[in-house]
């Protein structure tokens, strides 16, 4: 038997040789490591050493050609190639100051275009022929510049330019490229050859010699870089030696990394082999110690012992302790088991009872059987089985169903001896589970989707989903549970409704969203979604999800607002072609009114003049109707809004007095007002719309009252802020309207019913427009009528007390109209050529001239001599419209006479917003076809005294 | 219709290149003889143009080869010279006389040429007289005003001009000068030939009228600047500066005066500047510039039967202009009535000998031409046929045309 070593001895010759090869084997690594790196960064060396000298090359070439061509562009180059007889007064000297590099022997030389030479410095006696000729090509026939580096030398051209065409050549050349590149110390040993290896510059000549390069001799102790530049060959070359000597120490200071390394893991080694070998003989000590039931000797010092070391004695304590602790008391036990939820019944195979629990010994009690027949019961009722379900019915007939399990009792040599039963009492778990049996079943079947998610789970899996989760997106329960419900999210859903669902998730509070899922075959659905959270205990731990498709729902309520669109856009449109077509149907119509007037004028016998009144009559209905349409039109449109000018009412209220009066004596009609507001009164408000209000009530009254009267009733209440409250009620003793047909009244196109358009005509737009109007104006209109009898029509508009101060903004014409003009210059600017006529007709006492277009007037104003006094100026005109024409007469391009001259617009356009238009383009007044002759008249004589005023009293 | 090739650049390849040239031409040109086909059945004459087409005097050569087209279409539409229709070839020597010699070298080799006509540069036509003499070619000068290309010294002298003379040239700016009420002036003069020669000629014209030349100053073909020149002019009490330059250099030097606020200098320029694109190099309003610069024929002022007849040749040819501004007027009239009066003289020679025209050439009595009506316009010792007298001062309008502001 040989002898036994000491743990320490033994860990010393088992480590050593492992550690002394592993740290071998590191070293040798490590060294291949650093030669590779080493390797690396002197190829890295070479190559910038390479592309510096690359650098200093086409710095050279670009630099020298860039000098050179300045100076070929120096004018005094250029000037003595053309000045042939004197240049050789100031070229020479010129050219003797020439220098570029810090070279010596440079020569330059100065060609002509066809390349003769014209002058020299330092030039060669003789250039090899492939020198001389290679640069004229390229520089006196493509004007460009040239450089060519070889063993014959440096040479390079740049053209002479005369307007970019080579007239010359100037030319500068070196023996050498040696001497070019500067001599300052580089990385390495750098050498130039050409493409035969020919050096052209070696950065150390006792190194590398001009002539052939050679690499054969000393290939092993050279490291040799290479590159080109164009057809030169460009070498970096470093001494193997000299590149490695940056790593030698290196090498020292590994080796002495290792020797160190060893020596200190031996120590290591042997420090430790102590430790172990000190504490394993005072655990030794110790167990024999406790073995002998010696008490530790309290003089010894505690060792130093490592961790493990330690744990091994205290569990070897433990184990002492517990061995001491093994002989536990019978009472113990039965206290135990008794202390058991579950009954407990332990028999033999003669079915003697050998131990029960206090709980089984309760349930004999309980349920009145007695021990032995409970005890019989039970062993026949589960024999042969490992568990059974036993009811148990008490005195007052409650029952318990108790769960039994039996296992075999076996002895050391698992043969079995008996039988134990332990039974759970499970009558309330039987009857929960009913219970949750028909909850789970009611939301399986529900027709909702529903799902449980559990969110204090990472992920927040879903725990629970029904079938018609599984219905709506096409996701089996397996597919989802354990998942997240944002798989049903996709690339469309509203980042904003998920973001709000994490939200509430996060603060545990409910949400209800919909948002866009998609199903599991991508097919996408509005998914209307309630989140309800579940508390249990206070927290929430889940939340229920009830999801809806509401996709059809949504479609529903999209179509239905596209039709609204639709709808509205349609009725845009419509007003729209109307407010159009109403302009179109306008312009003829003022065509003929005005020719009818023009008419009326000539000469007519009795026949002619009823035509003519017929005609007239005609003209004025259809413009009524046309009007009523527009009105219509930009009620719809959008467009119709009421003015603020002050104005009298009792004289508006006069003017229709005078209108109406003969018509209601024609008929035999008897006309009253009753005006209750004080004559003087006046008021801010839209006194044309409060006439046209007026005039279609009386002109109804009128049109369908036979006999009786009409009586129109006006009174103001004034309110404060110097509100005022018109109320205006038209009475007649006409064909009223039945009861039934009165709510529909002022709906659009109605009359009381078709008979009365055949037998009253009108549009029926009337009422409709008179509503609007109110309405625009803060007021109402109602009515009051008995079929038969007559009808009371009332409105009230809002208006405001005029501020005193306040003069009629529009001029008098009463006061000027006695102000005689005389015969006066007029320029009609008038594009069609109807209203041109009839205006030029209503002239006739003046001296008019038309022009066509905005073009035109400038033109005519240009040209003629004598002054126009007023200009006539239709807005719309093609090639240039009045505004802009108004605007180039003010502006002076019709001379300075022009700038003041008074202009009228004539418009057929009475769209609200060509009165403000007018003014703005610069035009004094404003004039609406079809115009009055009358009121045509008044305004030209009116503005042309307004101008002629001032005039007289400058003279 | 007239055949023109510029040579240019493709010098190496020129001895291959130029035959080509030559036969195009020669080829191009007969093809219009279809028209002419009875009468000119015979081999064609060439008149050679040797100008700067394509550097600095564009506008001077572009007006000469018009006026050179103009007077040989006229002549081919009435005969031809002795029934040979008359062909051009123009080069272009970009005020290079170094391209001169080579182009007149080229012309020599041509048969059937008749003559040559220079172009706006005189240093060229200086540069060529040896080699135009040596190979005994006619010159005729329609533009290049240097004293000594005429005063050459060869005889027999091949040089004919219709054109200025600088030294009467030299008479004309300074009598101007001192029209103007100007004591003292400053000559600024191109450092070539032609400057050198007006030197002579206005320091002579300038002692004979008592004006007081303050200074003369140099300036290089193509210099950059002048403001160092110019800001010593301007500090020198000088009532005005004569220039003698061609339109790049004159534009440096006028440039040069907006820069150093000297406008007010009145400046007496020869007609280098009319010969080039002058006025799209100056940054100043031509009619914001003092300037008169001499002319010999302008279309509105040389109201000859001729010179009307030619302006309707020319709108026709060439698209409609306005009088004004036909440019280099003066290239167009000289060229033209050099021509007809080479047609002239080989038709009273009645031979394209060289020896035998130059004798017609000296003996023409009188030609009714474009510029005037010439009476014995050259003889054996007088080869300029216009002299001061035909001479006036031009100036500028705001569109940069030349317009006659002297009565002559």
């Amino acid at each position: 038997m040989a002898p036994k070593l000491s743990l320490r001895q033994l860990l010393v010759r088992r480590m050593l040789p492992t550690l002394t090869g592993l740290i071998i084997v590191v070293a040798i690594m490590l060294f291949t490591i650093t030669f590779y790196f080493a390797s690396e960064e002197i190829s890295d060396d070479q190559q910038a050493s390479l592309d510096g000298l690359k650098r200093d090359l086409s710095y050279l070439t670009q630099d020298t050609t860039r000098q050179l061509a300045d100076l070929a562009a120096n004018d005094i180059i250029i000037n003595a190639l053309v000045d042939v007889e004197q240049r050789d007064n100031y070229l020479p000297m010129f050219f003797r100051s020439l220098n570029l590099t810090q070279a010596r022997d440079v020569s330059f030389a100065l060609y002509d275009f066809s390349g003769a030479l014209v002058i020299q410095k330092n030039w060669p006696e003789q250039l090899p022929s492939t020198l001389e000729q290679a640069w004229r090509p390229i520089t006196l026939v493509e004007s460009e510049s040239y450089y060519s580096i070889t063993e014959y030398g440096v040479l390079f051209s740049v053209p002479v330019l005369l307007n970019e065409m080579a007239e010359g050549a100037l030319v500068m050349y070196v023996a050498s490229l040696q001497p070019l590149l500067r001599p300052y110390p580089r990385l390495t040993e750098q050498v130039v050859t050409d493409g035969n290896n020919t050096v052209l510059f070696s950065s150390d000549l006792s190194f590398v010699e001009q002539g052939k390069l050679r690499f054969t001799q000393h290939t092993t102790q050279f490291l040799v870089g290479s590159d080109s530049f164009g057809d030169l060959k460009l070498y970096s070359i470093s001494s193997f030696t000299s590149a490695f000597s940056s790593i030698r120490w290196l090498a020292l200071v590994i080796l002495a990394m290792i020797v160190g390394t060893l020596l200190i893991n031996l120590h290591i080694i042997s420090i430790t082999a102590k430790q172990a070998q000190d504490t394993l003989t005072g655990l030794y000590d110790d167990i024999i110690r406790r073995v002998r039931n010696e008490e530790k000797p309290v003089s010894d010092s505690v060792p130093l012992e490592v961790l493990e070391l330690s744990k091994i004695r205290t569990s070897f304590d433990e184990l002492l302790t517990n061995l001491t602790e093994m002989s536990l008391s019978n009472e113990q036990f039965s206290n135990v088991i008794d202390s058991m939820g579950d009954m407990l019944l332990v028999v033999d195979n003669s079915q003697t009872v050998l131990l029960c629990n206090r709980q089984f010994d309760a349930l004999c009690d309980t349920y009145g059987e007695g021990h032995d027949a409970t005890i019989a019961r039970l062993i026949t009722k589960l024999h042969g089985k490992s568990k059974g379900e036993l009811k148990y019915t008490d005195s007052k007939g409650e029952a318990s169903r108790i769960l039994w399990r039996v296992q075999p009792l076996l002895d050391e040599n698992n043969v079995e001896k008996g039988k134990i039963y332990v039974g759970a009492d499970v009558t309330e778990q039987k009857a929960l589970e009913s219970r949750i049996k028909i909850l789970t079943s009611a939301i399986d079947e529900a027709t909702v989707s529903i799902v449980i998610s559990d969110i204090k789970s990472e992920g927040q899996p879903v725990i629970y989903a029904n079938g018609a989760f599984a219905d709506l997106t096409g996701y089996s329960r397996e597919e989802i549970l354990g998942g997240n419900c944002a798989m049903l999210q996709g690339k469309e859903t509203e980042s904003s409704s998920v973001f709000g669902l994490k939200t509430a998730i996060r603060n545990r509070i409910p949400v209800e969203t919909t948002l866009l899922n998609y199903r599991k075959d991508g097919t996408s659905f509005f998914n209307n979604l309630i989140l309800t959270p579940i508390q249990i205990d206070g927290e929430v731990t889940h939340y229920i999800g009830i999801q809806q498709d509401v996709t059809k729902k949504l479609q529903a309520e999209r179509y239905l607002q596209e039709a609204k669109i639709k709808a509205e856009e349609s009725a845009r449109m419509k007003s729209g072609f109307l407010a159009s077509m109403s302009h179109e149907i306008r312009t003829p119509i003022h065509g003929i009114s005005g020719i009818l007037q023009l008419l009326e004028k000539t000469p007519l016998n009795n026949d002619q003049q009823h035509y003519v009144s017929l005609a007239n009559y005609s003209v004025e209905s259809l413009s009524h109707i046309v009007n009523d349409i527009l009105d219509f039109s930009k009620i719809e449109a959008g467009q119709m809004q009421v003015e603020a000018h002050p104005f009298s009412l009792i004289e508006e209220i006069n003017q229709l007095e005078n209108q109406y009066r003969l018509l209601c004596e024609q008929k035999g009609l008897s006309l009253l007002f009753n005006n209750q507001f004080p004559t003087g009164l006046r008021v801010l408000g839209d006194a044309v719309r409060y006439r046209q209000i007026l005039t279609n009530l009386l002109g109804n009254a009128v049109k369908f009252t036979e006999t009786g009267t009409i009586s129109v009733t006006t009174n103001i209440v004034e309110s404060a802020n110097d509100q005022l409250l018109l109320r205006c009620d038209v009475k007649d003793t006409g064909i009223g309207i039945a009861r039934e047909k009165q709510p529909g009244i002022f709906a659009v196109f109605t009359q009381e019913d078709l008979s009365t358009t055949r037998k009253f005509g009108g549009t029926g737009l009337g009422l409709s427009i008179c509503k609007q109007l109110c309405s625009l104006m803060g007021g109402d209109i109602s009515l009051e009528s008995q079929k038969g009898i007559g009808s009371t029509f009332s409105f009230y508009i809002q208006l405001e007390r005029a501020p005193e101060e306040q003069s009629n903004g529009q001029q008098n014409t009463d006061q000027v109209s006695s102000i005689k003009t005389g015969k006066l210059k007029i320029l009609v600017v008038e594009d069609n050529e109807i209203n041109q006529t009839i205006v030029k007709e209503h002239l006739t006492t003046h001296k008019a001239i038309s022009a066509m277009s905005g073009v035109e007037a400038l033109e005519a104003l240009n040209k003629f001599k004598p002054t126009f006094d007023v200009i006539l100026m239709d807005c719309l005109m093609p090639e240039m419209d009045g505004f802009e024409a108004t605007r180039r007469i003010r502006n002076g391009e019709a001379g300075a006479r022009y700038e003041n001259v008074p202009i009228i617009a004539l418009t057929a356009n009475a769209m609200k917003g060509d009165r403000e238009a007018c003014f703005a383009a610069g035009m004094n007044d404003y004039l609406s076809k079809p115009f009055d002759v009358d009121d045509l008249l008044d305004k030209i004589e009116y503005w042309a005294s307004v101008k002629k005023v001032p005039a007289d009293h400058a003279s | 219709m007239v055949t023109i090739r510029y040579t240019v650049r493709l010098f190496v390849k020129l001895s291959a290149f130029m035959r080509l040239v030559f036969l195009i031409s020669i080829s191009l040109g007969l093809f219009p003889n279809v028209t002419y086909a009875d009468e000119l059945s015979k081999e064609p004459v060439i008149i050679g143009i040797d100008a700067d087409f394509s550097a600095v005097a564009i506008d001077g050569g572009i007006a000469i080869r018009r006026g050179t087209e103009l007077a040989v279409e006229m002549i081919n539409q009435s005969g031809g010279l002795l029934g040979h229709p008359l062909v051009i070839i123009a080069k272009d020597h970009r005020g290079n006389p170094a391209r001169g010699i080579h182009n007149i070298n080229t012309f020599a080799t041509i048969d059937n040429l008749v003559a040559v006509l220079g172009g706006v540069h005189t240093p060229v036509a200086l540069a060529e007289l040896d080699t135009i003499h040596e190979n005994n070619l006619l010159y005729l000068g329609p533009w290049a005003a240097g004293t000594p290309l005429v005063d050459n010294g060869f005889s027999p002298n091949n040089v004919f001009r219709v054109s200025l003379r600088d030294a009467e040239a030299g008479k004309v700016l300074i009598d101007h000068a001192k029209k103007r009420g100007l004591k003292r002036v400053t000559l600024v003069l191109e450092r070539t030939g032609w400057g050198r020669s007006n030197e002579a000629s206005l320091t002579q014209a300038a002692r004979d009228a008592g004006l007081f030349i303050d200074a003369i100053h140099w300036i290089n073909w193509q210099q950059k600047s002048f403001e160092d020149t110019l800001k010593i002019i301007q500090a020198s009490d000088t009532d005005g500066i004569i220039l003698v330059a061609n339109a790049p250099e004159g534009a440096v030097v006028v440039n040069g005066m907006v820069t150093l606020d000297m406008l007010s200098v009145p400046i007496i320029s020869h007609w280098g500047i009319a010969s080039g694109n002058f006025i799209e190099r100056i940054a100043v309003k031509p009619d914001n510039l003092d300037i008169a610069v001499l002319q010999t024929f302008h279309f509105e002022h040389n109201d000859t039967s001729q010179a009307k007849m030619l302006f309707e040749a020319y709108k026709a040819k060439y698209g409609a202009t306005d009088i004004n501004s036909v440019p280099a007027a003066v290239g167009v009239a000289h060229a033209y009535d050099l021509v007809q009066m080479l047609a002239i003289a080989v038709k009273s020679a009645n031979s394209f000998d060289t020896n035998n025209v130059r004798t017609a050439l000296e003996n023409i009595a009188s030609y009714h031409g474009v510029v005037k009506h010439y009476e014995q316009p050259f003889s054996a010792s007088q080869r300029d046929a216009l002299l001061s007298h035909d001479y006036f001062m031009a100036s500028f309008d705001a569109s940069g045309n030349i317009i006659v502001t002297e009565p002559n």
